[in-house]
């Protein structure tokens, strides 16, 4: 019977669920291993074609009543590691879901589709996928979470000042983004999850129908950490997990005998899991990129109130993949934080980081992020623990300049009294001559710019070069029969744009692939 | 002398789809008084307006407004507090729907706190203490989440949140679904 299962005692949930009180034994058709953008779907659609489907997932089940739009406690509820996942240099945290739903419950339901550029360069890189299955997966994706354009009349104060700094700078591509969020709240708190259920993530999406359809056959263990497979000439027979407490004790153990395994749990964990049982030791963990993010606030004598409303609704593209640019580029989008993240973000400390919260709601915000190159590496330290190593190389930390430059002058234009950075040596400028020195101080002393990323990608990199390449394209981990990894880490190279959609249509076409072939 | 008033918004059913048809009443609260300055009915998007004038309004008031939504059946769904308003244009996005209230349920955020605390200071683990600029990220990052207690309060307030939140035990205290902001209008 489809339903949900976990360590936590809930009284009362939307959907079927049952807390898990001894060791568990299971058998499916499939083992899909997370439940974010790519586990989701994957498991609706192995449902949809009559498979029974086990799918586990390391956080909790949380509903939007549960979410209380706190900071405080939803923070630690539904991001990875509490929302403290940085690189080993401490200048770049990676933000994660870590929940039923995975990333889509706490991102900003940014809409875009792969870009052309993004799709062929892809080809080029030994990924057999053509523009006909990309289309068609992404139209199927964007139907089943509802994608829709933002209307100009719910863009908010930020996101129109945005709007405003690029007319006045005399950038001719800008545009309102896609949400799939349907008749936004406009609470401003979408990366606390959605009070509302107006966003269309996961959990409400791909896994309610999936546990909803009377055919199916689709089991949901939350709280439950995937941590071994075990496997023989190249056959995977099982994969083991433990049933931990939200404090990370385990409580119980599962065993799922499956036919085919697929692992979804998001770049950094799919390689973490691969790299811990040994497979594909010398590549998994390569090729990291992600989209890290630079804030530039303005600072105003008007208030912009920019947390109220929807925070992410409008994006300059000109420097951008989106609009034509083949190596590198960026985009620059509004964004505004909860005040929790925002103050992580403030790179000052003591008297003036308060005085600068006083003033949270005179600031702009928004940030560039580059499509970086694939340079980083995900790898586990002798003592087990995982490290992130990253840093931008020069034509990533060029754009990142370059795009700080543009926003830092726009504020300025548009009448701000001061511009914050996250430059550690340069937080603060005061007038538009300074930027130089911004600059000057982004490109030259890189370790002190603190940078944000939401989108990791790589790591397990995809194409036909079994010597290069983790996975085939169809997914399938090479030497193995019925192992595959399937999500934001088999991207060859950053996507440039924010990723979900992509993650969701590549989702698509390897489960039709994989449902075509079932009997091979 | 604030001589036009704008109350506007959108309201959607439990299913997220639009609610045509309610019937929105708008308050505005004078001298302890609800005093009613309008209604209107939501059209085929959800949406309602109501434009009044404020009697007596100085720019040194606050406009404390409130509304009330009934349903297509006459049923009083939604019955907002007065909130306090500078501008004279509020805009209230309202979700028909209470969601599974639930007075025994678990406590999921207990010691949620203390997990995003210990969570940054275990950061300490995985870095290279040589490297002084990774030292100060660390204590900075650890600094401003230890301090979280002593902004929050003063930093909802700030943020307007307060007129927003659901109740922190949102499952167990039965809450109207309203977001309510003042309407987004840059200044020329």
């Amino acid at each position: 019977m489809s339903g949900i299962y976990g360590v936590e005692r809930f009284t009362s949930r939307r959907e079927k669920y049952q807390p898990v009180d001894r060791d568990v034994v299971e058998e499916a058709d499939v083992c899909v291993i997370g439940s974010g953008a790519a586990g989701a779907v994957l498991a609706k659609k192995f449902s949809d074609a009559g498979r029974s489907v086990v799918l586990l997932e390391k956080g909790g089940y949380y509903e939007g009543e549960d979410m209380n739009q706190r900071d405080e406690d939803m923070v630690p509820l539904l991001w990875k590691n509490a929302g403290a996942q940085l690189n080993d240099t401490l200048n770049v945290a990676i933000g994660q879901g870590s929940c039923l739903g995975g990333s889509t419950v706490i991102n900003d339901a940014v809409c875009f589709p792969i870009p052309p550029i993004t799709r062929r360069q892809w080809r080029e890189l030994g990924v057999e996928i053509s523009d006909e299955e990309w289309d068609r997966a992404t139209d199927e994706v964007s139907r089943e979470i509802r994608v829709t354009k933002v209307r100009e009349d719910e863009l908010n104060r930020n996101n129109l000042m945005l709007k405003r700094g690029c007319e006045a700078m005399g950038f001719t591509v800008h545009y309102s983004n896609s949400r799939n969020c349907v008749n936004c709240m406009q609470c401003g708190l979408c990366h606390l999850g959605c009070h509302y259920e107006t966003k269309q993530d996961m959990k409400v999406t791909y896994i309610h129908r999936a546990l909803n359809d009377p055919n199916s056959r689709v089991r949901v263990y939350c709280n439950c950490a995937a941590e071994k497979v075990q496997h023989s000439d190249g056959l995977v027979e099982k994969v083991q997990g433990e049933f931990r407490d939200r404090d990370g004790r385990t409580v119980h153990r599962i065993d799922v005998r499956a036919r085919l395994v697929v692992i979804a749990a998001g770049a950094i964990a799919s390689s973490e899991f691969l790299l811990r049982n040994s497979i594909a030791p010398e590549k998994a963990g390569l090729g990291l990129s992600l989209h890290p993010v630079a804030f530039v606030l303005g600072d105003f004598p008007f208030e912009i109130r920019g947390n109220q409303g929807i925070t992410m609704a409008y994006a300059l593209h000109q420097f951008g993949v989106t609009n034509g640019v083949e190596d590198g580029g960026f985009l620059i989008e509004a964004i505004y934080l909860p005040p929790f993240q925002f103050s992580l973000q403030v790179s000052v400390s003591g008297e003036k980081h308060a005085e600068m919260m006083r003033r949270y709601n005179n600031f702009t915000m928004a940030f560039a992020f580059p499509r970086d190159h694939p340079t980083g590496r995900i790898l586990l330290t002798e003592g087990g623990a995982v490290r992130i190593s990253y840093a931008l190389d020069g034509k990533g930390l060029e754009d990142v300049a370059r795009g700080i430059e543009i926003l830092s002058r726009m504020w300025f234009r548009l009448g701000a009294t001061r511009v914050v950075t996250s430059h550690w040596s340069k937080p603060i400028l005061t007038r538009e001559d300074e930027v130089p020195d911004l600059v000057a101080a982004v490109t030259n002393d890189s370790k002190n710019l603190l940078l944000v990323s939401a989108h990791p990608q790589g790591g397990n990199r995809m194409g036909n070069d079994p010597d290069a390449c983790v996975v085939d394209s169809n997914c399938r981990v090479y030497g193995f029969k019925n192992l595959f990894v399937c999500d934001s880490s088999v991207f060859p190279t950053a996507v440039g744009v924010n990723p979900q959609v992509t993650v969701m249509s590549l989702a698509t076409i390897m489960a039709e692939r994989i449902n075509r072939f079932w009997e091979e | 002398m604030l001589i036009s008033a704008k109350i506007s918004g959108r309201i959607r059913g439990d299913d997220n789809k639009v609610a045509q048809g309610c019937a929105v009443t708008g308050y505005l609260e004078l001298h302890g008084l609800r005093v009613k300055v309008g209604s209107a009915e939501t059209d085929e998007n959800g949406g309602f307006e109501i434009r009044f004038s404020p009697p007596d309004y100085s720019p040194e008031d606050e406009l404390m407004v409130s509304i009330q939504v009934e349903d297509r059946e006459g049923r009083v769904v939604v019955d907002t507090q007065s909130k306090k308003n500078t501008t004279g244009r509020i805009d209230y996005q309202i979700k028909l729907s209470r969601g599974l209230m639930v007075k025994d349920e678990l406590d999921i955020y207990s010691g949620a706190m203390r997990r995003l605390v210990s969570a940054y200071s275990d950061l300490q683990k995985t870095i290279d203490p040589s490297r002084n600029e990774v030292k100060k990220s660390l204590d900075s990052l650890v600094d401003v989440v230890e301090r979280w207690n002593e902004y929050r309060d003063e930093l909802a307030k700030t943020c307007g949140l307060e007129v927003i939140q659901v109740p922190k035990l949102s499952r167990k205290e039965e809450h109207d679904h309203a977001s309510r902001w003042d309407e987004a209008v840059l200044p020329s």
